[in-house]
């Protein structure tokens, strides 16, 4: 294997989204997507699998886009870089926990080069936006030459690397319900050195109101085949006054929900021993912030 | 309507014009040529190190159009219109840059290469955030490895050129 050359493949490069659209459509070979290229092209090298044929829209600039309000909640283009999403206001004010996965995510250059879409498509069960989504209520917008569909978050990931994702589809914007509420959010990862993928993580999204947990979610990163909510931990919490000792049994009960593998990164015995302290840290970073305004 | 695609087939080349450290390159390129062997190979800017060629090193860092990226992960296809600078361009009318000067006064060289990568991320870094704490050094560095391990210079050098860019600001 030589990482130094990329085996050829066809290129295509669309100049709008219904361009892009109606070749997936109309295409009789496979076509794959290239968004910012950091994880297709790496696995082409790897695997030395050429002559495909590559779209290009990764340069599409009406999927980069953030917006926000409360009645119509957040929408995300696609090709919103990492970068973009550290540096947004909006996202710091309403979503900190995004922020928390941009700011420690690869490296500075992978930030500036990778998408949210394309960390949502690749489904890795260690992508750090990932669990952040599913906190967040979010869906993935598709849209192909049928129409657009909505997939929540939570049914979008069926394996390791798969997705609900057809081969007709672009995933064109990531979505999350508004905050009638006012929650506050965390997201926590560990790894072995700083750049490297997460070997466990977590995000939690919560109100606190009158001292008391409401509405809790919970997901967990790297810990399964796909990322993962924890219904049990989150409807313990529901309702009980906020303490270091519910916080820990909260934990306790996550630990029960997964279900990870060895790997170079660490053991699955490691995993679940860390998931307590993850869940933990995620919900003492969130309650550090206090509900947002 | 009729929609113009731009349809790279394999084996068929196409043009390209990007500026790299202020000269202005026509060239050909393939679908799956890289910005590094661009450099490297068509331009012989052979300062511009391959490392993992898997986005894991960061030995490759280059700027395009001001920011930091890997251009072992770039399609030069993609660079129609695009500014680049590498190591190359630091050196000008016979003065090393700033952050070279810092790298040789703190001795943060060892086998070398690293060397450009690490300089040209820390020149992203410095036009971002001119005042970094040593936290934020190292948290800008994290993904440029140095397997000599010599991180301590490399971030006592990043902190030297800081002081001295807001030097030369302060006379400039």
């Amino acid at each position: 294997m030589s990482t130094r050359v990329l085996p050829e493949f066809r290129l295509i490069v669309p100049s709008t989204v219904d361009e892009a659209i109606r070749i997936l459509g109309e295409r009789q070979e496979k076509v794959s997507i290239l968004a910012g290229g950091t994880d297709i092209l790496v696995e082409m090298k790897c695997t030395e699998k050429g002559a495909e044929t590559l779209i290009k829209i990764g340069r599409l600039s009406e999927l980069d886009f953030i917006t926000y309000t409360p009645e119509d909640g957040l929408s995300i283009g696609s090709l919103t870089l990492v970068r973009t999403i550290l540096d947004s206001p909006i996202m710091k004010q309403r979503f900190p926990l995004m922020v928390d996965a941009a700011r420690d995510f690869a490296n500075i250059q992978i930030m500036n080069m990778g998408t949210l879409g394309g960390n949502v498509c690749n489904a890795s069960p260690a992508g750090d936006f990932l669990p952040c989504l599913l906190a967040m209520n979010a869906e993935v917008v598709l849209r192909s030459l049928a129409g657009q569909r909505h997939v929540k978050i939570s049914e979008f990931f069926t394996g390791p690397r798969k997705c609900q994702i057809r081969r007709d589809e672009i995933a064109v914007a990531i979505t999350a319900p508004g905050q009638a509420n006012q929650y506050t959010s965390g997201f926590v990862r560990f790894t072995r050195t700083a750049e490297d993928l997460a070997k466990v993580s977590a995000a939690v999204m919560l109100n606190v109101t009158d001292g008391r947990f409401r509405d809790v979610r919970i997901a967990l990163g790297s810990v399964a085949p796909t990322p993962i909510r924890v219904p049990a931990a989150e409807v313990f919490l529901e309702n009980k006054d906020v303490s270091d000792a519910v916080i820990g049994e909260a934990a306790i009960i996550a630990q029960g929900a997964v279900s990870p593998i060895s790997d170079l990164r660490s053991t699955a015995d490691y995993r679940i021993a860390i998931t307590r302290v993850a869940v933990k840290r995620a919900i003492a970073l969130a309650l550090t912030r206090g509900n947002a305004q | 309507m009729t929609i113009e695609l731009n349809v790279h087939e394999v084996g068929t080349s196409q043009a390209i014009c990007l500026t790299v450290n202020g000269d202005g390159h026509a060239l050909l390129v393939f679908p799956n040529d890289m910005l590094l062997g661009i450099l490297r190979n068509n331009l012989q800017l052979t300062g511009t190190k391959y490392g993992c060629g898997t986005g894991d090193c960061c030995a490759c860092t280059v700027q395009v159009n001001g920011r930091s990226v890997l251009s072992c992960l770039t399609l030069a296809s993609e660079l129609d219109g695009a500014v680049v600078a590498t190591i190359e361009g630091l050196y000008a009318g016979g003065n090393l840059h700033p952050i070279q000067e810092s790298f040789i006064e703190h001795g943060a060289v060892q086998c070398g290469f690293c060397t450009p990568g690490m300089i040209m991320s820390i020149k992203s870094l410095l036009e971002e955030n001119p005042d970094p704490s040593e936290a934020e050094i190292r948290h800008y560095l994290r993904g440029n490895l140095c397997r000599c391990t010599g991180y301590r210079k490399i971030v006592d050098a990043a902190l030297g050129a800081a002081k001295k860019l807001k030097a030369d600001k302060a006379d400039g």
